[in-house]
């Protein structure tokens, strides 16, 4: 038997090529989650024993403690503790860890930087490359990747401004470089070492991580003893060993990478599950093709346990083959990874990568299974063949399914799992809508066996009128209906899950963007302290900041109201120019028409409704018309800004609200705040646009790495096609020669096989399309539900769907490139004698 | 050129070898012969004696190592893939032995498949002829499956005589059928010579077959052993029996038609 298997494996090696290249795509994408998660806790814990290789203890405040202490107000407990610890006979030295991000101004670059303390020499752990250490509070060392990134040399003079507001910058010259070892964990930032008097001042926010303690000849643990009864008393520390410090911060950050490895797993997953529907339908396919083969075995004494073992034999040699070139694609994609986080864009920085051979095996063994079990139902249809079968010719076989039995199970699956989908996403919340997904998407790929076809059916009668070669795919796309299912149900998930990101992703985008909009309609407001207000030449420059599309200025002013029976009160007035308003905010503002006063029904005080207010202010009296608007700002009134000038003798313009492009990121908004506030010293900048471009950065960032992520279950789908396009290639070779014989051109045949694969790839895309909308209209009323208040609606993103439609076409298109050529080369002659 | 006016298909100095050197294997050692129009040729040999590898390149379905193939009098050995696949789709029809149908597409839609591919129009009179005298009127909506072995290859000879092809190959067309089904067939391929001026050229190694024919070409060892006028079964068996006796380096018994 083993020389069946392996003349089997020989002829059979070509078409095996591109599942195996599913099942190491997916052992890949398994070994390199694996590996980078191992690789991140290793460079943690080295760089955090680097950080105390001269300390022997560490005093480190609890996480909360970081997390609710504001370095303004809050008293620091560990430059407090700091004395004692020093008095402490046993103590050699110790020092407090300070940290402050800045930003970092070099000529015309501009980055985000940290600012540490330059610690006690009994303690520092930062080596340095050149130079000396700073001796006043205008020098700083910078770490050598920074140095060449930045071009720098020693001497050269930088200037840094506190992250948080970006003002007051001051100049430090670079008279050290430290080597790259001290760049520290988690952040590929610039770091600048600092006499902590630099730190002292707060507008810098700094953030005390710990004290290092150095001991004079004594056992770590003693010096634990000694520094906690010093420090006792003072709350939210811990004193520990640099050892015991070590595991616990690692754990701590390893923890938060545990999370973000099963996410990664949780796509490994999906891609699993696509490679697996793809082996299993190459098997299904390749025993269809050597039925007269099977039967004939079967007919020289070969028992059904032969030939299972003969299909579980190829699938095993195939899953070991693959999985070890998977593995190996893991570790380069790793590396790739790290190498590419030990950039200077990053911020990552990954130490040596660490492969471990328990999880190698892991993913060897992972994509051997998946392989094997992929292969059992198709081993076991071979063993049904009887030997009686390589007596006759044997007709295209058919793929027998049990049809009744699955129609049952799917339409059941889908009915449930429907209506607890509904269920979870109006009343329960997540965890059920979740569940109900999943089974509903079973039940989904189980009918999908049963309906592609039928809709690959109608889809190719649309097009089987334009030319015979269309004609011809429409008929071979449905010929083998469980073959084309099974490729397309691949491609289905892939695609349903893209959607349901995207169409997620820019629904929750949308209705922040409008929430944001609702609260806070202007994207950027100017406002100064000077109470003269703006001046005219202040507004024209402000508003001719590139970047501003429209501008409004707000004038303001005293106003005193009174009516028949209502005493004279004073309110602040608001002046604004109804269509410069209108056009800069992004929803309705509160604008007067002319000769309107606006306020909010809270301050009537008598006054009602659409009857005449007599206003007076400083310059005059005027009759206005009062309208109620529960919208407007409580406390104050609008009026239009001719209307003000009339009664108010000299207004002051109190704001200039600016409308910026819709495209605008984060960078741009930022660069035009900093414009406006190099116009004045006494400008200050609010608005909606720093909040919107900050939400809509990170989910921005979010749909980018989850695409990322989902295109490996769409790639091994597509290879999916293209198998079966090769394998069906391979079974209409006669066919193939007939027509070429009949007069098909070459062309007109690739053009067959690129009709019938896009009709696959068309119809589960349009399918997965659907699917993923209705997935997402799911998850996101589950997550309205489950956030209380948070009221989300689906917005389709058309142009994105419209993306994926034509994208899945492509691809699948191009899948039957390889086969194409294939069909071909062989001449006619060759084709029909089989050869 | 003026005397191929009156050949359908002919072949000159047609060498056909496989592999070089001294393994070369010689499939057609310099056949020259012609197959005026409006006749029913058979070419017979023994196994090995390269009738198929000549109807191939007759039919311009394989290429030539040297020598010259005219169909209609176009020289199909100077055409490009493109050109003699437009060819083979106007001028040329074909009867396997089996597989000789697409089996997605109905009795009817395998008859006009070339014309399909052509984009030519389907003549209403002719489609209605040939299926009266095929009989196959209540068969035109048939997947091949649902038909027998015999009418199968009765739409095979539809679909070969629809566009009017200058010549119809057959490659062993009875090679798959019962004997009934094989004579309806042979009547059928005699019936379109004699009666619808068709010429046909048949490959076969059956003598009943070859007895249907105007003409014999026996063939040996890639050359041409002799020729046959007007054959019987037994005139046929008696010459295949000679040809298989003959020596390859013996001059040839044919004369140039």
């Amino acid at each position: 038997m083993n020389i069946v298997l392996l003349a089997g494996l020989r002829t059979s090696l070509a078409r095996l090529v591109a599942t195996g290249l599913a099942v190491a795509l997916s052992v890949g994408f398994v070994v390199a989650t694996l590996t980078l998660s191992t690789t991140f806790t290793r460079t943690t814990e080295q760089t955090l024993t680097a950080n105390m290789s001269h300390a022997d203890v560490r005093i480190t405040p609890t996480v909360a403690m970081v997390a609710t202490s504001d370095p303004r107000t809050s008293t620091d407990v560990l430059t407090d503790v700091l004395p004692r610890v020093l008095a402490l006979d046993q103590v050699a030295g110790a020092d407090v860890e300070r940290l402050a991000l800045v930003e970092l101004r070099s000529g015309s670059t501009r980055s985000a930087a940290q600012v540490a303390t330059v610690l006690d020499e009994s303690v520092r752990w930062q080596q340095l490359s050149a130079g000396v250490w700073p001796a006043t509070v205008a020098e700083a060392t910078l770490d050598q990747t920074a140095v060449s990134a930045l071009g720098l040399t020693l001497g050269d003079i930088l200037s840094i401004a506190p992250a948080s507001t970006g003002v007051g910058a001051i100049n430090v010259t670079i008279v050290g470089i430290t080597s790259p070892d001290s760049a520290g964990v988690g952040t590929g930032a610039p770091t600048l070492l600092m006499l902590p008097a630099v730190l002292d001042n707060p507008v810098y926010f700094p953030v005390s991580t710990g004290v290092l303690v150095a001991g004079d000849n004594i056992a770590a643990a003693d010096l634990v003893g000694a520094v906690s009864a010093a420090v006792a008393g003072s709350p939210g520390i811990v004193v520990q060993t640099a050892a015991q410090a070590v595991d616990y911060q690692t754990g701590e950050l390893s923890g938060s990478g545990t999370i973000l490895t099963s996410i990664l797993l949780a796509f490994a997953a999906v891609a699993l599950f696509v490679a697996s529907m793809v082996i299993s339908n190459t098997f299904q396919v390749l025993v269809a093709q050597r039925t007269r083969e099977f039967a004939l075995l079967r007919c020289i004494g070969a028992s059904t346990a032969q030939v299972r073992g003969l299909i579980l034999g190829e699938a095993f040699v195939l899953g070991a083959v693959a999985s070890a070139a998977g593995v190996a694609l893991g570790i380069v994609g790793a590396g790739a990874l790290a190498a590419l986080s030990r950039t200077d864009s990053s911020t990552l920085h990954l130490g040596e990568l660490v492969t471990d051979p328990l999880q190698l095996a892991l993913g060897m063994a992972i994509g051997m299974s998946l392989t094997l079990l992929s292969a059992l139902s198709p081993a076991h249809r071979a063993t049904r063949v009887r030997p009686v079968a390589a007596l006759r010719a044997v007709e295209a076989p058919r793929t027998a399914t049990s049809f009744v039995l699955r129609a049952i199970v799917a339409a059941a699956l889908i009915a449930v799992g429907g209506y607890t989908l509904v269920g979870g996403a109006t009343r329960s919340g997540l965890g059920l809508a979740v569940a109900a997904g999943v089974i509903s998407f079973v039940g989904v790929l189980l009918a999908s066996t049963l309906l592609i076809p039928w809709i690959v059916r109608v889809a190719g009668l649309l097009i089987a009128w334009t030319s015979v070669p269309a004609r011809l795919a429409s008929l071979n796309a449905s010929r083998n209906p469980g073959r084309t299912a099974s490729t397309a149900a691949a491609l289905l998930v892939g695609v349903t899950l893209v959607t349901m990101m995207v169409v997620g992703v820019t629904s929750v985008r949308t209705s922040v963007n409008d929430k944001i909009d609702e609260k806070r309609p202007v994207d950027l407001t100017v406002q100064t302290d000077d109470p003269a207000g703006f001046t005219a030449t202040m507004v024209g420059q402000i508003a001719a900041l590139p970047g501003v599309e429209e501008s409004a200025v707000i004038t303001a002013g005293r106003l005193g109201l009174s009516a028949d029976g209502v005493a004279e009160f004073q309110l602040p007035a608001r002046g604004v120019v109804p269509e410069e308003a209108r056009a800069v905010a992004r929803s309705a503002p509160t604008v007067a028409a002319a000769g309107e006063i606006v306020l909010n029904p809270s301050n009537a005080r008598g006054l009602t409704d659409g009857t005449g207010v007599t206003v007076r202010g400083s310059g005059g009296e005027r009759m206005l018309t009062a309208r109620f608007d529960p919208a407007a700002q409580p406390g104050q009134v609008v009026v239009t800004a001719e209307d003000l000038l009339v009664v108010v003798a000299s207004p002051t313009t109190t704001q200039v609200q600016l409308r910026l492009s819709d495209t605008a990121s984060g960078a741009e908004v930022q660069l035009i705040s900093s414009g406006i506030m190099s116009l004045g010293e006494d400008l200050v900048v609010g608005g909606g646009a720093p909040e919107r471009t900050y939400y809509a950065q990170i989910l921005d960032v979010m749909l980018l790495i989850v695409l990322a992520l989902l295109t490996i279950a769409v790639v091994i789908a597509v290879v999916g096609v293209a198998n079966t396009l090769a394998l069906s290639v391979l079974e209409r070779r006669r066919e193939s020669g007939l027509l070429r014989a009949l007069g098909l051109t070459r062309g007109q045949l690739r053009g067959m096989l690129a009709v019938e694969a896009a009709l696959i790839a068309l119809v589960a895309a349009g399918c997965g399309v659907v699917l993923g909308i209705v997935y997402a209209w799911a998850g996101l009323s589950a997550v309205a539900l489950q956030a209380n208040k948070l009221s989300l609606s689906v917005h389709l993103p058309w142009d994105q769907l419209g993306i994926i439609l034509g994208g899945t076409l492509v691809a699948g298109v191009l899948a039957s490139v390889i086969p194409a050529r294939q069909a071909t080369r062989k001449s006619p002659v060759n084709a029909l004698s089989g050869r | 050129m003026s005397e191929s006016q009156r050949f359908a298909a002919s072949a000159v100095e047609l060498r056909k070898s496989y592999g070089a050197g001294d393994s070369a294997v010689h499939a057609l050692a310099g056949v020259t012969v012609a197959f005026p129009r409006g006749e029913f040729a058979a070419v017979m040999g023994p196994s090995g004696s390269g009738k198929s590898t000549l109807m191939q390149c007759l039919a311009g379905l394989d290429s030539v190592s040297s020598g010259q193939v005219y169909i209609d009098d176009v020289r199909i050995t100077a055409l490009s893939d493109r050109a003699l696949t437009k060819l083979r789709r106007d001028r040329v029809g074909f009867v396997f032995q089996s597989f000789n149908l697409v089996p997605t597409l109905t009795a009817r839609q395998n008859m006009l498949l070339p014309l399909s591919l052509a984009r030519h129009r389907v003549d209403r009179a002719w489609l209605d002829q040939v299926v009266q005298t095929l009989g196959l009127a209540d068969r035109l909506k048939h997947r091949p499956h649902e038909l027998s072995g015999g009418q199968q290859q009765r739409v095979a000879v539809a679909r070969a005589l629809l566009s009017r092809p200058a010549v119809i190959f057959a490659d062993e067309p009875t090679g798959n059928l019962d004997s009934a089904a094989g004579t309806e067939v042979l009547t059928l391929l005699r019936q379109a010579v004699s009666q619808l001026g068709q010429t046909v050229i048949m490959v076969t190694h059956d003598p009943v077959a070859a007895s249907y024919a105007d003409r014999v070409v026996m063939l040996a060892d890639g050359e041409l052993a002799g020729e046959l006028a007007n054959p019987t079964v037994e005139s046929v068996l008696s010459a295949l029996a000679q040809a298989s006796a003959a020596s390859p380096v013996q001059p040839a018994t044919s004369s140039r038609p």
